[in-house]
């Protein structure tokens, strides 16, 4: 090889290999990339050359060639590869170095995505949890209380809506069963909103009453749920008080 | 290979993850998991491999390929514990210097559906740490792999540190530089090679090593 060679001057890493891919002169900044070496297949990765031997051995249309190169500090990169037969006996090769920038960018969206991927499974777990708390407030706004003389207290808190009642209404009589009860007071003193669903449900409960022999009433009842509970009492052996204090004095259930 | 896995390669390489999904969502209406990794996920990621050797696509390009890739299977993994008695621990990895990783996120995910506790720790791992972490949880089973063929003696020198440490995890090598491999046969106790999926997929389910016809020296 020249010690000063005419490719010095090229601004890219430049190569000139003989017919078996030997470096025979090569410029600069390919010395200062991949430093010395006598065959271009030395400064490949192992995974590039083969797809290097078979392309640049025939002389194909000139499409850049990608392939993994070592550098002299013994580090991998990608670059694409130029090349021109100038002769059978001479290759000349020009290697663009890539930037990783472009496969970093990809790898952080990619972590992006994985980070979404997650945060959206945990609000998904999230969401099951509420759900399972959601269940057990329903659960637990309708305790049964046994007052004795087989009579029932339960006091329903916050909304009446379709969903609680079908949470509630099996544990309920289920209560009403074990405890004999004859009469089950329902009170709504703490009841916030009455869903017309809700409503539709509280009947269908009435009527199971009914059909079990119990007689059922209803306490605390305010102003503004009354227009939406007056059509419960058509046909219905119900009865309505308006405060549980009432109910439970006349019956000699307080002490 | 198959029309399902071109077509799916083509979406990974559009980075179109929209219908990449979809396609995957529809197939396993009628398929299962196994077979969608077996027989669409890996074939269309071998393809993708060749592209490249064929100078036909950049690496740019793969890994574009890969990232589409992975969030499908990510999306269809099974998140939920599966409920199993005895839960058996599985550590899985790649090899310093190895960056490819799909096969070890499906092997991941065939080895949680199979009640099974995994601890990913994903491709490109020291061997170092790759020991502290064994020591520390102590899996009964570490499952590497390997994509490119070089890689085969970086593989190698990790599966003899696991089969040498105190409590005797099994080693078990998959992964397409180990199924292409055609090396003399022997056997070393504690290492189990497994070609593909299905293959892994058998050992696990009735413990039984594979039959295969070439195998590794690892003497």
């Amino acid at each position: 090889m020249t010690s000063a060679s005419h490719l010095d001057e090229w601004p890219l890493p430049a190569f000139k290999l003989n017919s078996k891919l030997a470096i025979v002169e090569y410029s600069e900044e390919a010395k200062k990339l991949v430093g010395d070496c006598s065959s271009f297949l030395e400064i490949l990765d192992e995974g590039s050359k083969e797809k290097a031997r078979e392309f640049l051995s025939s002389d194909r249309p000139s499409e850049p060639l990608e392939l993994n190169f070592i550098s002299v500090s013994k580090e991998l990169f990608l670059g694409d590869v130029y090349s021109k037969w100038e002769s059978d006996f001479c290759l000349n090769i020009v290697l663009v170095p890539k930037g990783n920038r472009l496969l970093e960018i990809t790898s952080q969206l990619l972590s992006l995505r994985t980070r979404l991927q997650e945060t959206n499974y945990d609000l998904l777990l999230e969401k099951e949890r509420t759900e399972e708390l959601l269940q057990q407030v329903r659960q637990l706004s309708a305790p049964c209380i046994d007052l004795g003389k087989k009579h029932v207290l339960i006091p329903l808190f916050g909304d009446l809506d379709p969903r609680k009642i079908e949470v509630i209404r099996f544990h309920i009589l289920n209560r009403i069963y074990e405890t004999g009860a004859e009469t089950v007071i329902m009170d709504l003193t703490a009841m916030e909103q009455l869903e017309q669903g809700g409503v539709d449900y509280l009947e269908s409960l009435m009527q199971t009453f009914k059909v079990m022999g119990i007689h059922g009433i209803v306490t605390g009842i305010k102003p503004q749920h009354a227009l939406q509970l007056h059509h419960l009492k058509n046909g219905h052996d119900l009865h309505f008080v308006s405060s549980l204090q009432t109910v439970l004095a006349s019956r000699k259930l307080l002490l | 290979m198959n029309s399902k896995s071109q077509e799916l390669a083509d979406l990974f390489l559009a980075g179109n993850e929209d219908q990449a999904l979809h396609l995957v969502q529809t197939y396993l209406e009628k398929h299962t998991k196994d077979e969608l990794y077996q027989l669409v996920l890996t074939p269309a990621m071998y393809w993708i491999g060749e592209l490249w050797e064929k100078n036909i696509i950049t690496v740019a390009d793969e890994h574009l390929a890969t990232a589409i890739c992975d969030f499908v299977v990510s999306v269809t993994e099974v998140r939920r514990p599966v409920q199993s008695l005895q839960k058996k621990k599985a550590m899985v990895l790649g090899p310093e210097g190895e960056d490819h990783y799909i096969g070890l996120k499906m092997v991941a995910s065939l080895l949680k559906e199979n009640g099974w506790e995994v601890q990913y720790l994903g491709p490109n791992l020291p061997l170092d740490a790759a020991i502290d972490s064994a020591d520390r949880w102590k899996p009964d089973v570490i499952a590497l792999s390997a994509a490119l063929a070089y890689r085969l003696p970086v593989l190698k020198k990790y599966a003899e540190a696991f089969i040498a440490l105190d409590f005797k995890p099994t080693v078990v090598l998959g992964g397409r530089a180990v199924s292409m491999a055609n090396l003399p046969v022997s056997d070393t106790e504690g290492i189990i090679i497994v070609k593909d999926l299905d293959q892994l997929k058998n050992w696990i389910q009735s413990g039984k090593e594979p039959d295969n016809d070439f195998s590794i020296s690892f003497g």
